[in-house]
């Protein structure tokens, strides 16, 4: 993965180079970093990032004006993050009812999302990267999500290796903003994302989740749908700050 | 011995260029006039100075309203006088000004703060008038200085003039219209119409003020009183050219090109100029009746000194006055080809003609005139050039008739005759009248007479009479007969040139009679002398062989533009019948900038190296407020926008030279006029539209060409626009009821402008008369520092770079 990401940035690069075509001052091609903020909407109280009620993901991005109309990019974002799984007690093969040392068992997630970008501007002629634009991002999510205290059964096939839920989850984003120089090669861009897998799969997930299972198979169920919900809660609506450095 | 030898030839050298400056111009050798010497402090002043002038000059007292009105007016005036003094239309330190100027302080002379408060100027204009402003500056146009009879007609034009400065009229008037617009006191109920009647009288106050107080001023001079009585004589004929001699078409005539007889007017119709005893209930002015009656009263109650003084016409000098009204009739010759005032150019330089003969800048100007209304004939637009002759009064009418009557064909004939003539006659050695000649011929080959043959190359045989019947009038020029493909053959297998009929047919017997009567039809003998020179010859067959080759690729071009046009408006007929001269001019414009923009993508990629940018501007407008143009705004904006310009050329590596009029100072005589010459330029390209023609002062424009090192001419400007905030409402109601979803929206729409920029760039090709690249640009923003610098440099590096664009 990372060797692609890579190839791909020095593909973009070298076709940068040769171009001499305008975009602010002459340069298309950005490299970048991002704070993006939402409400944290799930997983429990003070269960941010960092203990505050706000998801904080962070991320870098490559973004190349093609023309007038196109700028396309990658970006990759993570998050890190926890959550809650309450679960008492469960019946084992036997039909004999276990009870679980805890009721609330913790989680630590990690998210990562790596997307591909397509924009266009939303400035009459002004030529990108400046003023308002709007597209989206397509990509996936990958929220590894480990058992803190690991007194949750390890069944097989339940949690993978080192009890961690990995949840691959799709990510598609419609994605607004605005993106401002200062001096001659930085940018500064505000924006909000609207997550469409967010907002439908949070719902789904939302609507399937059950806390408190007896059922083992429920119990590994409702783990990976809280891990899905974790990533897609943060990523309904976010509120973007950006700053980026224009590549000649 | 030597030393008194060479004070006498100093002495002699310092009169002679004094007599050479003021009375003994030699008009053999007239350019239109420009500035010399320092240009006054008033070009270097901002609007901001002039703002501080102008207050120091206002009325006192009034109410919050009138102090509202008075401001209002201070800022627009003193804007639109600095934009006056920098706009390249006055004149500085020329022989004219020079002589108003001795002429405003003999008028002056009773009067030190009126002397002191005051300046006059001379402004570039075929317009009669003249006018005053608020802060003493008096501005008079070569369009009256050249119809004023003597100085002391002068002499009151300026008292008039200064009475308006002295009782401040301009700023009392602004003020009582505005009142009478915003419906205050009697005016409150006040329709539309009444409102208008009464902005009227108080001007016809002010009018009749400046004259009797103009007289009083007037009458503490040496000048004639009977002069007054003469300027309004001036004034009443003052649509007429300046002078009213009859117009002779034998000047447009050679011993073998003559006009048929109902080309000629006999009589003219009986001049009326304007009607002294008409209604002047709506009219600025008082009838010319009355105004003679108050001098009447005036001159019949004067007493003492002033009734007993020696007077005449001249208080300075009859030569200077002369003089200068010379030099105002040669340069309104100029001016009104600048206008397209072709008609009335073509009649100025022939009365002038009369006293000057031989003059070669007057003949330029006959013959500019003729290529003019020659091009917009064979365009169709001889009205935009010419006027009707039933609209025109005096002997000048006789032209105009002329005129009237020529089809576009025989204009065309006419022109390149007398083109070619002069053309002969300098030898071949003006390079502006060859240019002319040339395309003056190539127009006649290609639209009316692709072949010499069309001429007679013997005299006419018949007298010269109405040679044109009703039914022989050709709206096209006599063609070639092409051979038709079924034509049969004689006997000796040739093709005959017409189908036989056993019987001969109504329309053979009138397209016989036709022919006939084309043979004495008079253009055809146009150039019998000139067919036995062997370089008109030499031209015609070149011009032949150029003409069929370029209708040829035109023709392949139209056909595949219409097709394409066609398929994109999904229309099923490729002929269509739309497409006007116009249009196909368009379309084979578009074809010339192929490889220099790309539609597709709407960018271009000139190639060119330099550019000249002249004027640059910038506006800055706010909707929400009551005077929305910021003037002092703008003007800051401006001097940042010049800046930007040269930084960001030197980014795309275009080589840019900007000639501004908001940096002239006292030494910018030079980029003064040179701007002058430009706008002059820049006017009559837009005034032709699509039309191609050389420009009126092509030498000069080339001149500047040279001296920039660039043929690329360059309008760069920007226009931010506030919009005043519509459906307020709407979002105050969706706060308050659609909290909180509304707030993302409703926010942002109370905090942020509704701001928007524009930002545009034309380039010219100063030789051609193309036009290189128009681009507009908008954005829905504020004029951020990073958004005038992204336009600016997208624009320039357009201009730089080379090669097909197919992107950006």
């Amino acid at each position: 993965m990372k060797k692609i990401v890579s190839a791909i940035i020095l593909l973009v690069i070298t076709i940068s180079a040769n171009a001499q075509m305008p975009g602010y001052l002459g340069r298309r091609l950005e490299v970048g970093f991002d704070l993006m903020m939402s409400p944290h909407i799930s997983g429990g109280l003070n269960n941010g990032t960092f203990g505050i009620p706000v998801n904080m993901r962070m991320g870098l991005h490559v973004d190349y004006a093609k023309s007038r109309k196109w700028t396309f990019g990658l970006s990759y974002t993570m998050l890190p993050s926890s959550f809650d799984h309450n679960a008492y007690g469960y019946y084992d093969a036997n039909d004999n009812y276990v009870n679980l040392p805890i009721e609330e068992h913790k989680f630590k997630q990690l998210s990562h999302t790596i997307a591909f970008r397509f924009y266009s501007p939303r400035n009459g002629d002004l030529a990108p990267p400046l003023g308002f634009f709007w597209g989206y991002e397509l990509g996936i999510g990958i929220a590894v999500a480990k058992d803190v205290d690991g007194t949750l059964p390890d069944l097989k096939g339940a949690f993978t290796k080192g009890r961690t839920v990995t949840s691959i989850l799709p990510h598609w984003d419609w994605i607004m903003g605005r993106k401002m120089a200062f001096g001659e090669r930085w940018l500064f861009s505000t924006g909000v994302n609207i997550g469409i897998t967010g907002i439908f799969g949070g719902l789904i997930n939302y609507v399937f989740y059950e806390d408190g299972s007896t059922s083992l198979t429920e119990i590994n169920k409702n783990v990976k749908r809280q891990n899905a919900l974790r990533y897609y809660s943060q990523d309904m609506v976010s509120l973007n700050f950006g700053i980026s450095y224009l590549i000649k | 011995m030597k030393k008194k030898f060479l004070l006498l030839a100093f002495v002699g050298l310092v009169l002679s260029s004094y007599s050479q400056t003021a009375a003994q111009y030699d008009f053999s050798k007239f350019t239109p006039l420009q500035s010399s010497g320092t240009l006054p402090e008033e070009v270097e002043m901002t609007g901001k100075d002039f703002m501080s002038t102008t207050r120091k000059n206002l009325t006192k007292g009034g109410s919050k309203k009138d102090k509202k009105a008075k401001e209002s007016f201070v800022l627009q005036t003193s804007y639109a006088i600095k934009d006056l003094f920098i706009s390249g239309r006055l004149l500085y330190n020329d022989p004219i000004s020079e002589y108003v100027e001795k002429v405003r302080r003999e008028v002056t002379a009773s009067d030190a703060k009126l002397a002191s408060e005051t300046k006059v100027f001379v402004v570039k204009s075929s317009v009669v008038n003249a006018f005053a402003t608020n802060q003493g500056y008096l501005f008079i146009t070569t369009g009256l200085l050249a119809q004023l009879e003597n100085e002391a007609q002068l002499a009151f034009v300026l008292c008039h003039e200064l009475i308006h400065y002295k009782k401040k009229h301009v700023i009392k008037a602004y003020v009582q219209n505005d009142k009478i617009d915003r419906g205050e006191g009697g005016y409150r109920k006040s329709e539309v119409d009444k409102k208008y009647l009464a902005k009227s009288n108080y001007s016809k106050e002010h009018e009749s003020e400046a004259d009797v107080n103009g007289f009083d001023l007037f009458a503490k001079t040496r000048y004639s009183l009977d002069a007054i009585n003469g300027t309004f004589d001036v004034l009443k004929y003052s649509e007429l050219p300046f002078e009213d001699f009859e117009f002779n078409h034998k000047m447009l005539e050679s011993d073998y090109l003559l006009f048929p007889i109902d080309y000629i007017q006999q009589e003219v119709s009986v001049v009326e100029g304007e009607d002294e005893e008409e209604d002047d209930k709506t009219s600025t002015h008082p009838n010319l009746a009355k105004r003679r009656t108050d001098i009447a009263d005036k001159i019949s109650s004067l007493e003492g000194d002033d009734k007993a003084r020696v007077r005449s016409n001249y208080a300075i000098s009859e030569d200077l006055f002369l003089n200068a009204r010379k030099l105002a009739r040669f340069d309104l010759c100029h001016t009104n080809l600048i206008n397209r005032q072709y008609d009335r150019a073509l009649y100025q330089a022939y009365c002038l003609l009369k006293e000057n003969p031989d003059n070669i800048y007057l003949s330029k100007v006959i013959l500019k005139s003729l290529y003019g209304l020659t091009k917009y004939a064979n365009s169709k637009r001889v009205r935009e050039v010419s006027i009707k002759y039933s609209k025109v009064q005096g002997e000048s009418q006789k032209l105009n008739y002329l005129l009237d009557k020529m089809e576009s064909n025989e204009l065309n004939v006419v022109a390149l005759n007398f083109a070619w003539r002069l053309k002969t006659k300098l030898r071949h050695n003006d390079t502006e009248v060859n240019l002319i000649t040339e395309d003056i011929f190539y127009e006649m080959v290609k639209r009316h007479y692709p072949n010499k043959s069309a001429f007679s190359l013997e005299s006419r045989t018949t007298p010269v009479d109405t040679t044109r019947t009703a039914e022989a009038k050709v709206e096209e020029p006599v063609k070639t007969k092409k051979k038709t493909t079924s034509s049969k053959k004689n006997k000796d297998g040739e093709a005959d040139e017409e189908e036989d009929t056993p019987k001969e047919s109504k329309t053979s017997k009138l397209k016989k009679k036709k022919k006939v009567d084309e043979k004495n039809y008079f253009v055809t003998y146009a150039f019998v002398d000139l067919l036995k020179d062997k370089d008109f010859v030499d031209t015609y067959d070149r011009l032949s062989k150029q003409t069929k080759k370029d209708k040829t690729t035109e023709k392949k071009e139209l056909s595949k533009r219409k097709s394409s046009k066609n398929k994109k408006n999904k229309k099923v007929d490729d002929d269509d019948d739309d497409f006007d001269d116009e249009d196909n001019q368009y379309l084979l414009d578009e074809k010339e900038s192929v490889g220099k923009y790309n539609g597709e993508w709407d960018t271009y990629a000139l190639g060119v190296d330099k550019v000249l940018i002249v004027n640059p501007f910038y506006l800055k407008i706010d909707e929400r407020k009551k005077n929305p143009v910021s003037y002092s705004g703008s003007e800051d904006a401006q001097k940042d926008f010049n800046k930007k310009l040269i930084e960001m050329s030197a980014k795309t590596g275009l080589d840019v030279e900007i000639l501004d009029k908001q940096e002239f100072n006292s030494g910018s005589v030079d980029n003064y006029n040179d701007m002058g010459v430009l706008i002059d330029w820049m006017d009559e390209r837009i005034d032709h539209k699509k039309l191609k023609m050389l420009p009126t002062d092509y030498l000069r424009v080339d001149d500047i060409t040279k001296k920039y090192g660039t043929e690329y001419l360059t309008l760069m400007g920007t226009i931010n626009f506030i919009e005043k905030k519509r459906g307020i409402g709407w979002a105050i109601f969706a706060t308050i009821y659609l909290f909180p979803f509304s707030w993302p929206f409703t926010i942002p729409y109370f905090i942020n402008k509704r701001s928007h920029t524009y930002v545009y760039t034309v380039v010219f090709n100063l030789k051609t008369g193309q036009t290189e690249m128009v681009k507009i640009g908008h954005a829905p923003l504020k004029d951020r520092y990073d958004v005038m610098n992204s336009f600016i440099y997208d624009y320039l590096q357009q201009i730089k770079r080379t090669g097909k664009s197919k992107n950006f």
